[in-house]
């Protein structure tokens, strides 16, 4: 028989307001981290889809957000490498773009133009086509929902009318979704023409490293980076710029839960402490005492644990369709580490009672 | 075969710069079967007695023996494990748990003993039966009048199976009828089942179903008569504050 259990049913508005703290902690920490995971994983999505075996970028650019030049003249240099079997181009750039010429309200976008056919296109079309021809747009799911465009929508970037042919999913970057043009067509809305921004490579079977050397040996303006380490650093960028904001969030998550915990079990005891008493003169031994304390402390937390993952999914799901940039990935390890972050603040929750416990005079219980 | 004896126990408390003497040098046997009942005015050190007997204090000096155990030198853990095995405690104020049923804190105690699920829970409700409360074994503490809570509490302590039960003023808050009912009853059970009991009491009539009587007054034991004791009816006022009775009003009251 639990009496840490019968005390949480005899006094329910404690015992709910202690799984309540727990859950909304809980709350934050899965839906922070879904968003995290979320993000993340749009953001490398792209560049691993891309399938190329190293990407080639200007001088001092290391990531998919620093701006780089590359020069067709490298490209063509680069192409007779003997290492180097397949040889692809990208421009990216930040855009801005409208449902009517003169509209007021714009929409940020990363317009990529790629070569129909060659790698670095849009990775998964959910509705119309994936291979855009001149004068046509294909959008990211996240930026058609929010700007509620569909297929067979005009959109405007400048003076340039584009018809959307085809929405894809992942191409969230978080500030900005991606977009598709033809090379062709990017060359004329960023005047770009010498230049790329970005050259995909595939190597010969077993030739990445060799190509990657001859590359950073001979060519001095650019830069090649495996596949792996160029989304690595892509992603750096993103954590540098958000984990210390979702940290503190985090951190606050904690804190809010061993509070509220803390303060619900700690108010628990002085109500009990006579009870407690009781049970010291009758025997309990003071790892039993203990035990009454932690385990109202870890049935709040696993209670609030439960209710906090289910808000968080099903916050999680309202966020997103009322947000549609808000898009989030839980994975098993992490609801794993929030539980075990719910144990612990469980576990510091109970410390301070657990102490007053211990101090509980026996003799009490034998005043009238 | 004495289950409890105290040799030359004396109990001293600290306050301020002064000491107190709470029990001087006090004697007492406690045998199988038997009901000794303790009386004495306010403070005269009766809680104090029966807490060192109960091993959830030591004296100052002196030995105190239960089951043929020296406790007064046991670690706290022992005391604990002493006091869960082989001391039932009954106290003025029932102190139930209030989120058990009735038959939960019997059960409790019995699960404390070792004793597991099912079988715990029949044992507990037998026990309860045999104190004729068993239809009100379901009801949480406070919906039992403060008969019926004593009388739980009562079956908490034998429940315990032990060899010693320690009450203090087990009927201070029940009525006449109800008190004498519950001394007859907890005579009847230490005889049924071979259990001692030393009750603390302030209540002459009811003592008068103990078979030893003891007055303790100023931290000193003596044994009296139950003719002594309805010479005293009705109660005789308590006596000026003693010194032990100073020294009661804090730690553990008498």
């Amino acid at each position: 028989m639990s009496v840490a259990f019968r005390n949480m049913l005899a006094g329910k508005a404690r015992t709910l307001f202690s799984i309540a703290g727990v859950a909304v902690a809980t709350l934050l920490l899965v839906f922070v981290v879904g968003l995290y995971r979320g993000w993340n994983n749009g953001l490398v999505e792209y560049i691993r889809e891309t399938k190329a075996d190293a990407w080639v970028v200007g001088s001092g650019a290391d990531n998919f957000f620093t701006p780089s030049i590359v020069f067709n003249s490298t490209i063509v240099e680069v192409r007779q490498l003997d290492s180097v079997a397949v040889i692809d181009s990208l421009i990216g750039r930040p855009l801005n773009l409208r449902k009517a010429q003169d509209g007021d309200d714009s929409w940020e976008t990363y317009l990529i133009g790629f070569n129909p056919g060659a790698e670095g296109g849009p990775v998964r079309i959910i509705d119309g086509v994936g291979d855009p021809k001149v004068g046509e747009i294909v959008i990211d799911d996240v930026l058609a929902r929010t700007a509620d465009l569909g297929v067979g929508d005009a959109i405007f970037i400048g003076t340039r009318e584009l018809k959307v042919v085809g929405v894809a999913k992942g191409g969230n970057l978080v500030l900005a979704q991606l977009s598709f043009v033809t090379m062709e067509e990017a060359r004329f809305l960023t005047g770009l023409d010498a230049i790329v921004n970005f050259v995909l490579l595939r190597a010969e079977p077993g030739q990445t490293e060799t190509m990657i050397e001859q590359i950073n040996t001979r060519f001095p303006g650019v830069v090649a980076i495996d596949a792996d380490t160029f989304a690595g650093n892509s992603q750096d960028v993103l954590e540098r710029s958000m984990v210390p904001i979702l940290l503190v969030i985090v951190i606050m998550s904690v804190f809010v839960g061993v509070i509220v915990v803390g303060l619900t079990v700690y108010t628990s005891v002085i109500e009990k402490e006579r009870e407690f008493g009781i049970l010291k003169a009758i025997g309990v031994p003071g790892h039993g005492l203990l035990r009454v304390v932690f385990e109202q402390s870890l049935l709040s937390g696993i209670a609030g644990f439960a209710l906090g993952l289910g808000l968080a999914y099903a916050f999680a799901t309202i966020a997103n369709a009322a947000l549609p940039q808000v898009v989030t990935l839980f994975r098993w390890q992490d609801i794993l580490l929030v539980l075990a972050a719910a144990a612990l603040m469980s576990f510091v929750a109970g410390f301070i009672p657990m102490q007053r416990v211990l101090r509980v005079d026996a003799l009490s219980v034998f005043k009238a | 075969m004495s289950i409890l004896k105290l040799t030359n126990v004396t109990k001293e408390y600290a306050i301020g710069d002064r000491k107190m003497r709470a029990l001087d040098n006090v004697n007492f046997e406690l045998d199988d079967r038997e009901v000794v009942g303790l009386l004495g005015p306010s403070g005269s050190g009766k809680t104090t007695l029966l807490t060192i007997a109960g091993a959830l204090q030591r004296p100052t000096s002196g030995t105190v023996e239960v089951a043929g155990i020296e406790i007064q030198d046991m670690r706290e853990k022992e005391l604990a494990k002493l006091r869960r095995e082989k001391i039932g405690f009954i106290f003025q104020s029932y102190n139930l748990l209030a989120a058990l049923t009735a038959l939960e804190n019997v059960q409790y105690m019995l699960e404390l003993k070792g004793f597991r699920g099912k079988h715990a829970k029949e044992r507990a409700h037998g026990i309860l039966a045999m104190l004729g409360m068993g239809h009100r074994a379901n009801e949480l503490p406070k919906r039992l009048s403060g008969g019926e809570q004593q009388r739980v509490a009562v079956a908490r302590a034998f429940a315990s199976g032990g060899d010693l039960i320690l009450a203090d003023e087990p009927t201070a808050n029940l009525d006449h009828e109800r008190a004498t009912e519950l001394t007859m009853t907890l005579r009847a059970l230490s005889r049924d089942l071979a259990i001692p009991i030393l009750m603390v009491t302030h209540d002459f009539r009811s003592s008068q179903h103990a078979d030893r009587l003891f007055w303790l007054e100023d931290g000193h034991l003596r044994p009296i008569d139950h003719a002594d004791v309805m010479t005293m009816a009705p109660p005789i006022p308590d006596r000026p504050p003693s010194v032990a009775h100073e020294v009661e009003a804090e730690p553990a009251p008498g």
